[in-house]
């Protein structure tokens, strides 16, 4: 836009002659100086070659005529005159056009009045030189640009001088008065006309001068508004993004723009008028018809919609606006108009068509209840599952202010909640109860939701709304639950917690409060006064790292301290689950203040190690005292090895317990009956013996015959007497001291004992340890063991077979193994073995008490027997007893 | 030695001690009593005994009990017991002090009781 009208102005320029090179000064200004310069260039150029012509005439006259030589008054103005006028080429070269016109108008006419003065020549020829004065004056327009009544300075200052002049000089002229004044009058009048006149060409000429400027600047600018009107116009037809057209009544096309052409798919405008519209090259139904019938008939068309053809072939769908331009003669020269490509318009209209009847099915078939209202409440629209839901048909609602008839009046400050929020555009969910036709109260959860126009103004709101009646319901009971395992959680004497990954407490029961002094406003505050004890922290820290990297969601139990509100610390053993809240993970911390029982542990463990200072010194005290001996290593070695061994003693003894138990109870009956037995034992034995001396004095002939009945009751006194001393083993606390016993020597004494047995039938193994040993035993009651023993083991063996016995010491103890090759017994007999009087031997073979004495002895002695059985292929006795500690013999 | 010495054997069963007296009336001249408080007075009376055998579980005072009470009036006295019970602690405890020399089982063993007595007697 801005190229074509600096063009334009350049041509305004040049259009005027350009100015000389001397002048190149006044390039700029306006056409009327220009002129001026110019003609006053060519005045002064001429004044110049004028007054040196003038000069040189003037001093030929002199020299040739009258005087003889020069007459300088006259010859040397001419000279200053003319370097006056040089100076004021000068000046108008320079650019100061006004100083130097004035001055050269000032120095002419002080020049003449000069000239006047000095020639005093007569009346006639002082009359020529004031015409030439006057034709000075006459040429001051051509000088004066801007203040115009200069001229009458001019004129003024020239009449003053002639009046002055006349006054100087009246004498001389000879003139009488009236001559004098008729002259002055003449004279003032020619210059007060002459000035006047001049004035008014002057005015005239700027005025015209002005005018014409003024109508050149209008026509320059109409001129640039018009180029620019222009270069709009064609910009807007050329970047419309509407089509515009012209195309002849029978559908030639004059005029396209680009947009038009872009629409229907071709190059250029030269491709595009190929085409005639009529022909239906572009529409593809009637529509052409139709549209130079409507345009014929009312002038112009709007809106008009048709489908045209592109030149690719794809259907466009577009709207115009067009209007016949016509002749005079009222007919059409040709149509214009414009066109809009509506084709997308119109496949969204379809598609939001389809949409919408896609949703009005999808609202009918929702599950949710659908209502729509205005913004006065009044209801628009309702889907089926609100009849069903409410019973309402859409009749009976549609039409009304919807909350009078489906809320109670109480709730209605909910409703006008939900409207507050709907007003600001935003969604608001809520539940309110309604009611239904019948009466009966739902409750809903109600999702609103503004519906905008496009000016994003509500024009309407649709609430979705799910009856939730049953889930009220199930939040009441859950509610109700709630409230039972809390009262059961409060009332817990542990304390149960619930805290984040960060450490504030979610959640905690009463005895949370009441042990550690934590109160909920301390629940988020990370620098409690109550915390773990700081050596201990570092096991919760990995205790919830392994829960939280883990598949479990417990932990086992952990230990630790802590130290509560005021200070005093505690010992608390509890769990920590990881549990899942709205996605977030916690942890919940189920712990017992076992601080008290700690405190036991502690005391215990204080003499414990108080004792075992006692040992070490102990200990250490031996070694000083006999160097020779095995070194305090080895000691504390064994030392080891009898603790492990009296810990395995113990638990075997927890095993044995129960039998025990009952071999003591056992024992009270058995001393009872015991004593019982013996005393009619006496009786016997005591009678028996009375007989036997009876006889022995008085009846010594009948001694052969009354001895074997004696004999018999002897027999029968010392078997029933051998029988209730055996039971007297379950009371007796021997305190005899046992003696130094060789297992060894022991077993081969039982083995000859049982030598009749053996005998041909069972073949011996032996394997006895070598190992140096001591122990300390009641010698007879060990016997009785080991014949217990091998008793059984001899009986259980029916035809042949084998008897191995091994021994060996290991931890401070001594092992007898011995194994038959005998019948063996059943799994469910070995528990039964060891009670009195049961017994698998024939009727008269035991007594059922062996082992059970057996049994009996060896607790006395802290030992142990096992079984180990299986049936028909034999049984293993396993015998434990402690042995003394070798080098405690100093 | 002419004279037989005087033996108190205390037991409440009285077959016992008829059948004790019978027994050992030829090496013994036996006092016989149904209970510690009867042996006792039985002491008393008869102040050249030389040995007293009681039973153990007696009504009323035990052998013991009644064999530290008459050991308290006559230490001189030999003390025996004679039970129809194995060993009790308080027997092994009487042992222990010296209260009694020894103890008997019954049924009774007549020669192990001559032997003894005698053997504490010589």
């Amino acid at each position: 836009m801005e190229i074509p009208i600096n063009k334009n102005k350049e041509s305004i320029n040049s259009s005027g002659e350009k100015m000389p090179e001397i002048l190149k000064n006044y390039q700029e200004t306006d056409f009327t100086t220009q002129l001026k310069v110019r003609v006053f260039y060519n005045i002064c150029i001429a004044a110049i070659i004028g007054l040196i012509l003038l000069t040189i005439s003037s001093a030929y006259v002199q020299l040739s005529s009258l005087l003889n030589k020069i007459y300088l008054p006259i010859i040397i103005p001419e000279v200053i005159l003319l370097f006056v006028f040089g100076a004021c080429l000068q000046l108008l070269i320079k650019g100061y056009f006004n100083l130097s016109a004035h001055l050269f108008m000032i120095s002419a006419n002080i020049c003449v009045w000069y000239i006047m003065f000095a020639g005093k020549g007569d009346v006639i020829s002082q009359i020529d030189t004031i015409v030439i004065i006057l034709a000075i004056i006459n040429s001051i327009p051509l000088f004066i640009s801007k203040f115009k009544s200069t001229i009458f300075i001019y004129v003024f200052v020239n009449i003053t001088v002639l009046f002055i002049f006349v006054q100087l000089f009246k004498d001389e002229f000879g003139l009488t008065s009236s001559v004098l004044v008729d002259y002055l009058v003449d004279t003032s009048v020619a210059l007060v006309f002459s000035g006047v006149a001049t004035y008014q060409i002057v005015r005239i000429n700027n005025m015209v001068l002005e005018k014409v400027e003024h109508d050149y600047q209008i026509r320059i600018k109409a001129e640039q508004k018009f180029v620019e009107s222009e270069i709009k116009y064609k910009n807007i037809f050329e970047n419309a993004q509407v089509g515009v057209y012209q195309t002849t009544p029978d559908g030639h096309i004059l005029q396209a723009n680009p947009a038009f052409i872009n629409m229907f798919g071709f190059e250029s405008i030269e491709d595009i008028s190929k085409h005639n519209l009529k022909n239906n090259d572009a529409y593809i139904d009637s529509s052409r018809d139709r549209f130079v019938e409507l345009i014929e008939k009312q002038g112009f068309v709007k809106d008009f919609e048709s489908e045209w053809r592109k030149k690719n072939g794809e259907v466009l769908i577009i709207r115009e606006n067009s209007r016949a331009i016509r002749d005079s003669n009222g007919k059409s020269k040709y149509y214009e108009g414009f066109v809009v490509d509506i084709t997308e318009r119109k496949q969204t209209m379809k598609a939001l068509k389809e949409s919408e009847e896609k949703f009005r099915t999808l609202v009918e078939s929702l599950n949710e209840v659908i209502i729509v209202a205005d913004n006065n409440h009044i209801v628009q629209y309702v889907n089926k599952k609100f009849t069903e839901k409410l019973g309402y048909s859409p009749e009976e609602i549609i039409g009304k202010i919807g909350y009078k008839m489906l809320h109670d009046p109480r709730d209605y400050h909910l409703i006008e909640q939900a409207n507050q929020v709907r007003i600001n555009k935003s969604k608001s969910h809520y539940e309110i109860p309604f009611l239904a036709k019948d009466g009966k109260k739902i409750d809903f959860l109600v999702s609103g939701a503004p519906i905008l126009d496009p000016e994003g103004k509500t024009i309407a709101s649709i609430g979705a709304m799910v009856d939730i009646s049953d889930r009220k319901l199930a939040e009441k009971a859950l509610k109700e639950s709630e409230e039972k395992y809390r009262t059961i959680i409060e009332a817990f004497p542990d304390i149960i917690m619930i805290s984040d990954l960060k450490g504030n407490i979610v959640f905690g029961n009463s005895s949370l409060e009441l042990i550690t002094g934590i109160t909920q406003k301390d629940y988020s505050n990370p620098n409690r006064p109550a915390h773990i004890h700081p050596e201990d922290i570092h096991i919760i820290t990995e205790a919830i790292k392994e829960l939280l990297s883990g598949t479990k969601t417990h932990t086992g139990i952990i230990e630790n301290r802590f130290i509560d509100t005021w200070g005093k610390t505690h010992w608390f053993s509890g769990i920590m689950s990881k549990l899942t809240l709205n996605n977030q993970t916690f942890l919940q911390t189920i712990t017992r203040d076992i601080t008290e029982k700690k405190n036991i542990e502690q005391e215990l463990e204080k003499h414990r190690n108080h004792l075992e200072l006692l040992v070490q010194e102990r200990t250490e005290e031996l070694a000083t005292a006999n160097e020779e001996l095995v070194s305090t290593n080895e000691e504390l070695h064994n030392q080891r090895e009898e603790l492990e061994a009296v810990l395995l003693n113990l638990q075997n003894t927890q095993k044995q317990l129960v039998q025990a138990e009952k071999m003591a109870s056992l024992g009270v009956l058995a001393a009872g009956v015991a004593h019982e037995i013996n005393n009619p034992l006496n009786f016997i034995k005591g009678g028996v013996i009375g007989l036997e001396n009876y006889f022995d004095e008085n009846l010594k002939d009948h001694i052969n015959e009354v001895a074997p009945l004696m004999e018999g009751i002897n027999v029968g006194v010392e078997r029933a007497a051998a029988i209730v001393t055996s039971l007297n083993h379950y009371n007796r606390r021997d305190d005899l001291p046992g003696i130094k016993c060789d297992i060894h020597s022991i077993i081969d004494n039982c083995l000859v004992m049982l030598q009749n047995q053996i005998k041909y039938k069972i073949e011996i193994i032996k394997s006895y340890t070598t190992e140096p040993h001591l122990l300390i035993c009641n010698e007879g009651k060990l016997h009785q063991v080991i014949l217990n023993i091998l008793t059984n083991a001899v009986q259980s063996i029916n035809e042949k077979g084998t008897i191995s016995i091994k021994t060996k010491v290991d931890k401070g103890k001594i092992e007898i193994a011995i194994t038959d090759s005998g019948c063996g017994m059943r799994d469910d007999i070995i528990p039964k073995i060891m009670d009195p009087f049961f017994t698998t031997k024939e009727a008269g073979e035991g007594t059922g008490l062996g082992l059970s004495i057996t049994y009996n002895i060896l607790q006395e002695h802290d030992g142990t027997i096992e079984f180990e059985s299986q049936l028909n292929k034999g049984t293993t006795v396993k015998i434990n007893l402690p042995l003394i500690i070798q080098k405690k013999n100093e | 030695m002419n004279e037989k010495p005087t033996l108190l054997y205390v037991d409440d069963e009285p077959i016992n001690l008829k059948l004790f007296a019978l027994n050992f009336k030829n090496k013994f001249n036996v006092l016989t009593a149904g209970s510690g408080l009867e042996g006792y007075e039985l002491l008393k009376k008869n102040n050249h005994t030389k040995v007293v055998i009681s039973d153990m579980k007696m009504p009323g005072m035990n052998g013991i009990e009644f064999i530290r009470l008459a050991k308290k009036e006559f230490p001189e006295i030999s003390y025996f017991i004679l039970t129809g019970f194995d060993i009790t602690e308080e027997i092994a405890d009487a042992l222990n002090e010296r209260l009694i020399h020894k103890y008997f089982r019954k049924p009774f063993n007549m020669k192990e009781i001559e032997t003894s007595i005698f053997e504490i007697l010589k």
